[in-house]
């Protein structure tokens, strides 16, 4: 500009202006494409090695690595899968779940991931049923599946959270692309809970972790199903008829196994039922179970029993949660002559010495007579006996489990029954009381096996807590947000100070 | 040398200047409320959420400490004896942009005292901790970085300041970009989001996807710099 000033009064002044112009005008294009080369080359860069990131994890709870199974499960995949996230935006599940998906996606092409906010999306929310911030739903084809918030996430004894989002997504893979979960059957026609009505919450979360639920009607059906790696028999009204219970004997006879969760029926005798329990080594403790040393609510008739270490109780004793049963009866281990080719029977959840089995209710009075069993009372028991590791019903995908356990023989202790003195616990309406959910979840995976499909382990870093007195935390605070920018303040003023003079 | 020199030069200016133990005051007075609120709060030893908002705080300490750079010289009328030293624009532009992220680390350096009273007090996990610090000298010196660009498009401090204080709040925005426009937008919003980079960083995560933007961003800005500063010789 200044030069165009100074050129304005000479005769020649106009042309000069405009050679300068056009000098500047040539240098100004050529720095402007020069910078716009240079910022491309730099973008170009950014994108083309961005595709071969490499990275490493620092985090405590490594959660940017992938295990080798996952790695093979998604190296496998033969068709593209779509997993959604339901999580409310920037929630501490969405992050976690975020992280983890993120890691998918890198390790295939094939996996694609979204997002979606249930507040913002709740179309989608309804269209796959989902309640819960913090559900992942696994799609392949036509074909998906649910994993629900309490499948991915679970409290830890010390405060933190174990994160299973690895396990169940991988497994859910592996279910999608065939290789089936094990079958849980739910049996039906004696009055029992259904999957979908009464027990849809725990057959929501058995789903979630990788089991399929069907129903079975034995007199219908004339058999046990090969694939039955668990039948449930949740608070049947009715009696078996002597061919269910037979089939039953034979089915678990032939490594099959069974939980059963019995209801107390004043009044009734089920005779079948019976003769199942007694095959098992059990017996029903006639009456109803009253605890008035530990009940939940104050109410005796919902007994809170205390938990016996056993594998199946195993992680709920360490959580230290509780298990109510409202309406429950006792269950005994039947005494034999020959106690050697008894199953072994183990106390899983016991009443206090304060409880009783009221027999004989008279009006409102409810007090132990002569004939009552008296406390401790066993309300669950786990029935085991000595086997072949293999079990008889192998379920399909065995050859994905890890470290070929199958291939022994040698006699290890083999899950039979579990039987429960109350079916009310793993009813949709108790189901989320304290540990209700895990003891229904875990006695059914203790009885499907030992051996997973999946064995990645959970995600968990200890929460780092700090304890402090009132003196250090005061002190912390005036030495952080005060004392140390008031040093550097003073620093700063004796520096002014000192060059002042000069 | 020149590099080195000019380094030298800005770095003592930096240290006898009440703005920049201004703008040390300030980092530290914030930083210090923040991680000593968010651990009397939540009594965990976890860096991470100071960390998170450290971006806050660069958002009005970045401007303070790069607003002179390039003006005073203008001001002082010292520019033209800046450009007679045997010393390229690039040459100025760097040795001044690393006396600013020297003093920056010094700041840094200077917040060590909470991980270490962390470490005293419980047993918080290493690797985010070096992580985060890896990350908030990046997310800094690419803000440093986008201040020496703003301080070389104008005489006014003042200016330059505020065109730096504008241009990382944009940068922290964009990324909202990515929940409401719909696909390229969305993509290309994703990308520039300097404090989703910074976030993996907090969680002890290293990509170098990452290290390559932040060190690109800086690249260019300080090309950007270096182009403006030119510029000025011949217009």
């Amino acid at each position: 500009m200044g030069a165009s000033r100074e050129q304005a009064g000479s005769p020649g002044g106009a042309r000069l202006t405009t050679a300068g112009a056009r000098f500047r005008f040539v240098r100004g294009t050529n720095a402007a494409l020069f910078t716009l080369f240079v910022a491309g080359i730099i973008v170009l860069a950014n994108v083309v090695l961005a595709r071969f990131a490499l990275r490493a994890d620092f985090s405590p709870d490594r959660r940017f690595q992938l295990s080798p199974q996952t790695r093979e499960v998604l190296e496998g995949l033969k068709e593209p899968v779509r997993i959604y996230t339901f999580a409310f935006e920037g929630s501490d599940e969405a992050e976690r779940l975020d992280d983890l998906l993120r890691e998918y996606r890198l390790a295939s092409s094939k996996v694609r991931t979204s997002m979606v906010d249930p507040e913002k999306e709740p179309t989608l929310a309804q269209q796959y049923d989902v309640r819960v911030s913090g559900t992942v739903v696994v799609e392949m084809g036509k074909n998906h599946r649910k994993i629900e918030f309490f499948n991915l996430f679970s409290p830890t004894p010390d405060g933190g959270t174990e994160f299973r989002g690895e396990q169940a997504i991988t497994r859910a893979l592996l279910e999608l692309g065939g290789y089936g979960g094990q079958v849980v059957y739910f049996l039906e026609g004696h009055g029992e809970g259904s999957p979908y009505d009464d027990y849809s919450e725990l057959r929501s979360y058995l789903e979630g972790e990788g089991f399929t639920v069907k129903t079975l009607n034995l007199a219908l059906e004339n058999r046990t199903p090969e694939d039955a790696r668990v039948i449930v028999m949740g608070g049947p009204r009715n009696d078996l008829v002597a061919r269910e219970r037979e089939m039953l004997e034979a089915y678990v006879k032939a490594g099959g196994r069974l939980a059963l969760w019995l209801d107390p029926l004043p009044g009734r005798q089920l005779p079948e039922m019976d003769k199942l329990l007694a095959s098992l080594g059990v017996e029903l403790v006639p009456g109803v179970v009253v605890d008035p040393g530990r009940a939940a609510f104050g109410d005796a008739f919902s007994p809170v029993p205390e938990l016996r270490w056993h594998e199946s109780t195993r992680p709920l004793v360490q959580a230290n949660v509780g298990v109510v049963l409202p309406g429950a009866q006792a269950v005994r281990a039947r005494q034999s002559a020959d106690d050697a080719s008894q199953p072994r029977v183990s106390p899983l959840l016991v009443t206090t010495d304060r409880a009783w089995a009221e027999s004989r209710p008279q009006g409102r009075q409810w007090e132990p007579d002569d004939q009552d069993a008296k406390g401790p009372l066993d309300l669950a028991v786990a029935i085991e006996r000595e086997g072949p590791a293999t079990p008889a019903t192998a379920p399909a995908g065995t050859e994905m489990e890890a470290g070929g356990e199958t291939a022994e023989q040698q006699a290890v202790s083999q899950p039979v029954a579990v039987v429960v003195g109350n079916s009310t616990f793993a009813r949709n309406a108790s189901f989320a009381f304290q540990g209700n959910r895990d003891i229904a979840a875990n006695l059914v995976t203790w009885l499907a096996g030992q051996s997973e499909m999946v064995t990645i382990r959970p995600a968990t870093a200890p929460v780092p807590r700090v304890l402090l007195t009132s003196r250090q935390a005061a002190g912390i605070f005036y030495g952080t947000a005060l004392g140390m920018p008031l040093l550097l303040m003073v620093t700063g003023f004796v520096v002014w100070w000192r060059r002042r003079g000069l | 040398m020149a590099v080195y020199y000019i380094f030298k030069r800005e770095l003592r200016s930096y240290l006898v200047s009440p703005l920049a133990y201004a703008a040390g005051v300030v980092f530290l007075a914030i930083s210090g409320y923040f991680f000593s609120v968010i651990l009397l709060a939540t009594r965990v030893a976890d860096l991470r959420p100071y960390f998170l908002n450290l971006g806050v705080i660069l958002l009005f300490v970045t401007p303070l400490l790069t607003m002179r750079l390039l003006p005073e010289e203008r001001q002082n009328h010292t520019d033209e004896l800046l450009m007679t030293l045997p010393a390229t624009p690039a040459q100025v532009v760097v040795g001044k942009y690393l006396a600013a992220v020297g003093l920056y680390a010094g700041m840094l350096l200077l917040t060590a005292l909470y991980p270490a009273l962390l470490f005293w007090l419980s047993n918080p996990a290493p690797g985010p901790v070096l992580t985060s610090y890896l990350g908030a000298l990046l997310l800094g010196g690419t803000f440093l970085a986008i201040g020496v660009f703003t301080s070389s498009l104008t005489d006014s401090q003042m200016v330059a300041g505020l065109l730096c204080f504008g241009f990382i709040l944009l940068l922290w925005v964009i990324n909202w970009l990515s929940f409401a426009a719909p696909g390229t937008a969305a993509d290309v919003a994703r990308q520039l989001a300097v404090f989703e980079r910074f976030d993996d960083f907090t969680k002890g995560l290293i990509d170098s996807g990452h290290v390559l933007f932040y060190l690109s961003a800086i690249v260019l800005m300080l090309f950007l710099s270096v182009r403006s500063l030119e510029r000025r010789t011949w217009m």
